[in-house]
């Protein structure tokens, strides 16, 4: 009886983290690789990833790109969502499936259209190239649309009997009761452009726009030679530390957000 | 009302950021758009430049280094390097902005593009530039339609290595790898006896033919002619080196079974797990340095013929739709890029073979190679070397026959039925450049 117990009690705790191990592990290894030699501790791989590439100025240049990544998405997803979740209007279906579309075409299905767009626009090596392709999401369209779904109509009334007209209601209502969904929404597009390479790689010639996914590229390359696993470690830590800090930081509140905001 | 407060502000601060942000950007654009323009230097020729990195390792910094080198004694001409990725990535980089006629002067791709560069009609012949270069000859085959369309610059070869001190505790020769076929199996089976270390590990995924290659050839005949259409999968010579591998595993139990991947080998032959490797010798100086064993060198052991090996590598490029002068600015910088000097910097600091036999003689790599005396081993092997398989339609052909070998060696499917499928299939995806001409 006792021993049922136990084993209820402890069984599926157990699981999940074996679950996560597993999960973990890449991450683990990497951490392990980049800091640890024949029983010691050491940065030596880690000095030798970052002085391999200009990995300061790349970071800087992906911190400006993903944030503002984030801002343009998070404007005009919050303005055509709203418009989708409250107004009702003739072709509102088919807009919306366009934006379904944008999620299921990927960039790099258009990319020769797309790099003779950025270069007919003169921003061919400039991180505002990299980012225009980018910079009206559908993910962030449907995300704010749901989220504004769910905030009650009846505060949306109340709002408007106060005297608050349309952007006040956006600003002082709908706006507020979405920071859980920007927040959620802020991972998906964080983690994904952070790590974005090829779209950079080929519309950037210059150290002053490439971003750091292309700084640990110049060390993963092993067609001729074989891995220095402890280099491409070390240099993955360079560039995957930086959002591990982060989501440890707030892991609570991201979770929270995730799981309020996916639930279609 | 708190909240809506602590709201406005959240957003203010994102649209100030943003506003700067794209306040940023803009600078940054104008910046390089500028820097661009003729105007600053009237007489300075810009030459954009793509180079992948094929070996871990700061190759980049290295690349870098030396093209700054080349701008400061080369006034007049100013070379922007691009680093692009891996071998793949550059290709399609280079292709993306020749498609939008924008293409760079220089690039460094695989020697084996040649045949889809040209049918881009993408590339210039470059045959005084490698007629006054005095390179290997066998790092020029092949010439394709009577040009020269690249000048050899970071190469490789397929090369044997082996751990001297699990040699000398079998009681073989530890100056010596096996030379025969039947000399690394018994080589191979006594040191599993003596020592319990596994025999052999050859690599079986990524580029699969580049490995097995050198053992067709050694069987009697290349996976392919130098023509860009024509290969030879199906050959009795694929089908004795096939059965070759497999047996390795099946018969003499000398090999792990199954698919052995390219980056483990070496890290397996380094911790003293396997007692030889074929690998590239590109990857001799990450090898000896994470070895604590003496490192033995080979060439490839000999088939029914001589023994034999493949190569590999990338070749400088120069474009069509560049400017006359950015042309001969770019035959500049690749004449100089692969002079003795350079070629011979580039080669000891990345492991690749030197391009010419001035290269090696270059006091510098003189003395390099009297400490690692294994590094000789690539160009005394460069006379027996034989072309990297190179066709039109590149990466589907490397596909149809990787994958035809990997089925084999997983137990899907037997030697011939494997063999004549991918030729049917690569006879299939050429057909319509054999009507075009080449």
């Amino acid at each position: 009886m006792a021993i049922a117990r136990a084993i209820r009690q402890v069984g599926p705790g157990l699981l999940l983290a074996a679950l996560a191990l597993v999960w973990a592990f890449p991450s683990l290894w990497v951490l392990f690789a980049t800091f640890w030699q024949a029983g010691h501790f050491t940065l030596v791989h880690l000095s030798q990833a970052w002085a391999s590439a200009p990995f300061g100025g790349y970071a800087l240049n992906t911190v400006e790109i993903v944030g503002g990544l984030f801002f343009a998405q998070a404007l005009f997803g919050a303005a055509v969502g709203f418009v989708l979740a409250r107004y009702q209007f003739p072709g509102k279906g088919l807009i919306t499936a366009l934006f379904l579309l944008q999620i299921v075409v990927p960039l790099y299905a258009v990319l020769i259209q797309e790099y003779r767009i950025i270069q007919g626009l003169h921003l061919l090596n400039s991180k505002l190239g990299i980012m225009l392709p980018y910079a009206v999401s559908g993910i962030g369209v449907l995300t704010f649309r749901q989220a504004f779904r769910a905030v009650p109509r009846e505060l949306e009334e109340a709002a408007r009997l106060d005297g608050y007209g349309t952007l006040g209601v956006v600003w002082h209502v709908y706006l507020p009761r979405a920071i859980p969904a920007a927040l959620a929404f802020a991972v998906v597009s964080v983690t994904y452009h952070w790590t974005d390479f090829l779209w950079p790689l080929m519309v950037t010639n210059t150290d002053a726009a490439r971003p750091i996914a292309v700084g640990l590229a110049m060390l993963a390359q092993a067609s001729e030679a074989g891995l220095q696993w402890n280099l491409l470690a070390a240099a993955t830590a360079v560039v995957v530390l930086p959002i591990l800090v982060l989501f440890a930081l707030y892991h609570r509140r991201i979770l929270a957000a995730f799981t309020a905001s996916y639930d279609w | 009302m708190k909240g809506v407060k602590s709201m406005l502000r959240v957003w203010a601060a994102a649209a100030a950021t943003g506003v700067g942000l794209l306040a940023l950007a803009g600078c940054g654009n104008a910046g390089v758009a500028s820097g661009s323009q003729p105007s600053s230097a009237s007489h300075t020729i810009t030459l954009t430049y793509d180079y992948p990195v094929g070996v871990s390792g700061p190759l980049a910094q290295i690349m870098n280094g030396m093209v700054a080198r080349f701008n400061q004694t080369h006034p007049g001409i100013h070379v922007n390097p691009v680093f692009s990725g891996n071998y793949v990535q550059t290709l399609a980089k280079v292709e993306t902005a020749i498609q939008s006629g924008t293409p760079p002067a220089v690039a460094v791709l695989n020697h084996t593009a040649v045949f889809d560069l040209l049918h881009l009609n993408a590339v210039q012949p470059l045959d005084s530039l490698v007629q006054s270069g005095d390179f290997y000859p066998a790092l020029l085959q092949p010439k394709v339609g009577g040009h020269y369309w690249s000048v050899p610059f970071q190469r490789s070869t397929v090369v044997l290595y082996y751990n001297k001190a699990l040699f000398a505790k079998a009681g073989l020769n530890p100056d010596q790898g096996p030379s025969t076929w039947q000399q690394l199996v018994q080589d191979a089976s006594l040191i599993q006896e003596k020592t319990g270390v596994t025999g052999i590990e050859i690599p079986s995924d990524g580029t699969v033919y580049w490995e097995f290659q050198p053992f067709a050839i050694e069987a009697g005949q290349n996976l392919a002619a130098n023509d860009g259409v024509t290969v030879h999968f199906n050959s009795q010579a694929a089908e004795t080196a096939l059965q070759f591998w497999v047996d390795l595993s099946h018969k003499y139990h000398v090999e792990p079974p199954g698919i052995l991947p390219w980056n483990t080998v070496p890290d397996d032959f380094e911790r003293g797990k396997t007692a030889m490797i074929v690998h590239s010798s590109g990857s001799l100086a990450s090898i000896v340095q994470n070895a604590s064993f003496p490192v033995g060198v080979s060439f490839m052991p000999q088939g029914v013929g001589q023994a034999r090996t493949n190569m590999g590598g990338g070749d400088f490029y120069i474009f069509r739709g560049i400017s006359p002068a950015q042309t001969q600015a770019a035959e500049t910088f690749v004449r100089w890029m692969t002079a003795p000097a350079q070629a011979a910097y580039w080669s000891m600091h990345t492991g690749y073979v030197p391009v010419t036999s001035q290269a090696l003689q270059d006091p510098q790599m003189q003395r390099f190679v009297q400490q690692h005396p294994q590094f000789l081993v690539a160009p005394e092997q460069l006379q027996y070397a034989e072309p990297e398989l190179s066709t039109y339609q590149l990466n589907q052909i490397y596909e149809i026959f990787d994958s035809a070998v990997q089925s084999v060696l997983d137990g899907q499917t037997d030697v011939k039925t494997a063999l004549n499928r991918a030729q049917q299939q690569a006879e299939a995806a050429l057909a319509p450049y054999r009507t075009t001409g080449q």
